[in-house]
């Protein structure tokens, strides 16, 4: 203890030594100074201008016109919007759109983060099942949803002839209207399984073990352990989860594309594949952008409310 | 044994996996009332023993009785105990009040008996202002009380406490050392404290359980491991700066055969003064002054001898200079240690 070794730097008197006047810089030098952190960001900053911003505004801007891709654009003022409004075609896609994003939200948090609870712990059999869970996130979705619409087939599809083993009659999975929406649901939540719950465990395996000691020395249950020490802890990873599932849910387009095209009775036909109908079937460039302006609008919508709602929930450490 | 044993460890054996045993066999017996310190460098097993009465981790081998009652199948919670931790672990996402509340509510307290637990233990930590805030926003000491606020509220038979002050700055430690003692006086019941610095067992146990390499090498009170160190481990852990263990050859033939080291703790030497009359039974050891330390009330020299580096430690007014000097000591201060490192007594043989 108190050891010090020999040779301590002796401490010298503080340096009072002034410093040579600094060299007048040149008017070009202090230029370029000035300038440069705006060129190092320059090529970033146009590539997003010209893909992110340009386009946007070039939605909204077309949006105002009547034009089929080839021929003249014709100014219409609001036309595109006042139609689009009193038609019920559009409420009926909006309504699915909403209800779609919900569905596949509340499942796809609550599944994952039952199933991140249940594959938490490192073991070599919960690794492997991790892996298994993830793989149909990097698959792509429309081999998914060409193989899903197999196994959908009211006739011959597998789940159906599983149905059969237990009585049930078979069910019209992509062909009753009152089923296919949920039909798309369940391969949407199928597929964003894996990516879910993987980055659910990351987020639980964060949370320190101590607080787990502290609660069983403060008699706590497992569940509610894991309501008031594991759930606020990952709340972060959680909040952009779901908010990444908003977006994404909001913007479904494949499986709607390949498996229903919008049927049976327009009863799955979503904002984004509306969109494309519009524009890429119908050549109704100007309807279609105003579409996409309400997509995009209300996508503003619920992130705003989900941010105003939720985000003084969540537990961030510092 | 007259006193009531809280907490017994009987044969405890504990592995991790296929290794071998970090702690094996090991008995020891925690009196009821007592403030126990589990003292030893890092890596002994102390915090290991700790977490096992808690119930943290689970014994390889051997049973853990409190009360005189296994309690191999009891839950932490509950075993009656409440542990502070060395980075607290108070619960991030809940204000100070709710971090301290949790525990009751699992216990099924009543609201207003939680109420008034609560208002007492805050004032009596000094947090009662600060129950509203999260520990996100508290300053390191004030951190340390709303952990030790969350033990004191269960009102649990033992406190377990796992080097509860190494996060804080040495000024605050001292304070709060001075407070766990007051707290201990207060409530009276077992405290379990691990820690790997010898001032704080020295200050505050009432008995000291000195670990190394997973083995107790003495268990006594604070004025007895220090007045008669069981082994040189313990003779070179305790004191600052602890006990000075030299060869015996030190002793120039006056140690019996069988002595292998001899050793004087620092505090009971001093360097002659020229013109200084010895009494006869004093030995005098040529020495190299490397370093001089002086700390106010004291003064502390490293001095080099031909048997190793020791120390010398006094408290006298007037400083002595760099160089060459002799350093006194009585006959009757000087531990013998046998071969085996076991204290064999005090004092050597005169000439």
């Amino acid at each position: 203890m108190q050891q010090t070794k020999l040779g301590m730097p002796v401490v010298s008197e503080a340096p009072s030594v002034v410093r040579p006047a600094m060299k007048q810089k040149s008017g070009l030098r202090r230029f370029f100074i000035a300038v440069r952190p705006y060129l190092m960001i320059a090529p970033a900053m146009v590539v997003f201008a010209l893909f992110l911003i340009y386009p946007i505004f070039y939605m909204v801007y077309l949006s105002f016109f009547d034009w089929n891709m080839i021929g003249e654009m014709k100014f219409i003022g609001v036309q595109n919007y006042t139609n689009m409004f009193s038609d019920s075609d559009f409420w009926q896609v909006l309504g699915n759109s909403i209800y779609y994003m919900v569905m596949v939200v509340i499942l796809e948090m609550a599944l994952s983060l039952l199933l991140a609870a249940y594959l938490n712990k490192n073991t070599r059999v919960n690794q492997i099942l991790q892996t298994i869970a993830f793989t149909p996130y990097i698959t792509s979705m429309v081999s998914v949803a060409f193989i899903w619409m197999w196994m959908m087939d009211s006739d011959y599809g597998l789940l159906n002839y599983f149905l059969s083993f237990f009585g049930v009659d078979p069910i019209g999975w992509l062909s009753d209207p009152k089923v296919a929406m949920n039909a798309l649901v369940l391969v949407s939540v199928w597929k964003g399984l894996g990516y879910n719950t993987i980055i659910i465990i990351s987020a639980m395996q964060a949370v320190p073990g101590y607080l787990y000691e502290a609660a069983a020395l403060d008699k706590t249950p497992k569940w509610k352990s894991f309501y008031k020490i594991t759930l606020p802890m990952i709340s972060p990873s959680i909040f952009f989860l779901a908010l990444m599932n908003i977006i994404s849910a909001l913007k479904v387009f494949e499986t709607v594309n390949i498996m229903t095209k919008g049927g049976p009775m327009n009863s799955t036909n979503t904002l984004v594949y509306n969109i494309y109908q519009y524009g890429f079937q119908y050549f109704k460039i100007g309807y279609a952008s105003a579409l996409g302006v309400a997509l995009m609008v209300v996508i503003g919508i619920f992130t705003l409310i989900y941010f105003k709602v939720l985000s003084k929930r969540v537990y961030y450490s510092n | 044994m007259c006193k009531m044993e809280k907490i017994t460890l009987r044969n405890i054996t504990k592995a991790y996996g296929k290794n071998p045993p970090v702690i094996e066999n090991l008995n020891l017996g925690i009196e009821e009332g007592s403030f126990t310190v589990l003292l030893g460098p890092s890596g002994c097993g102390k915090s290991t023993v700790l977490r096992m009465i808690a119930g943290l981790e689970k014994t390889t081998a051997g049973d853990v009785l409190i009360d005189g009652i296994s309690v191999r199948d009891v839950e932490p919670g509950d075993r009656n105990i409440a542990m502070v931790f060395q980075n607290y672990a108070l619960y991030p996402t809940m204000s100070v009040r709710d971090n301290i509340e949790f525990g009751l509510k699992n216990m099924k307290v009543g609201k207003d008996e939680r109420n008034a637990r609560i208002a007492e233990v805050a004032e009596m930590v000094g947090l009662t202002e600060y129950l509203s805030r999260k520990p996100a926003n508290l300053s390191g000491g004030q951190r340390q009380r709303v952990a030790l606020a969350r033990a004191i509220v269960k009102k649990p038979a033992v406190f377990l406490m796992d080097e509860p002050l190494s996060n804080l700055d040495a000024k605050l430690r001292t304070q709060i050392r001075t407070d766990l003692i007051e707290l201990h006086q207060r409530l009276k019941t077992t405290f379990v404290y691990v820690t790997h610095d010898q001032v704080e067992a020295m200050s505050m146990g009432t008995d000291i359980v000195l670990m190394d390499q997973g083995t107790i090498q003495q268990h006594a009170a604070p004025a007895e491991i220090y007045a008669s160190p069981a082994n040189v481990f313990t003779a070179r852990f305790i004191g600052s700066p602890p006990m000075n263990v030299v060869p015996a050859e030190a002793a120039h033939g006056k140690a019996p055969e069988f002595v292998s080291k001899v050793g004087f703790r620092p505090e009971r030497s001093h360097i002659v003064r020229p013109g200084e009359k010895l009494s006869e039974d004093t030995v005098l050891i040529d020495g190299n002054m490397l370093a001089r330390e002086m700390l106010g009330d004291q003064t502390q020299y490293k001095m080099e001898t031909e048997n190793g580096t020791v120390f010398v430690k006094e408290f006298k007014d007037d400083l002595i200079d760099y160089g060459q000097h002799q350093i006194a000591v009585k006959l009757a201060d000087i531990a013998c240690f046998d071969m085996q490192g076991k204290l064999c007594g005090f004092g050597l043989q005169k000439e």
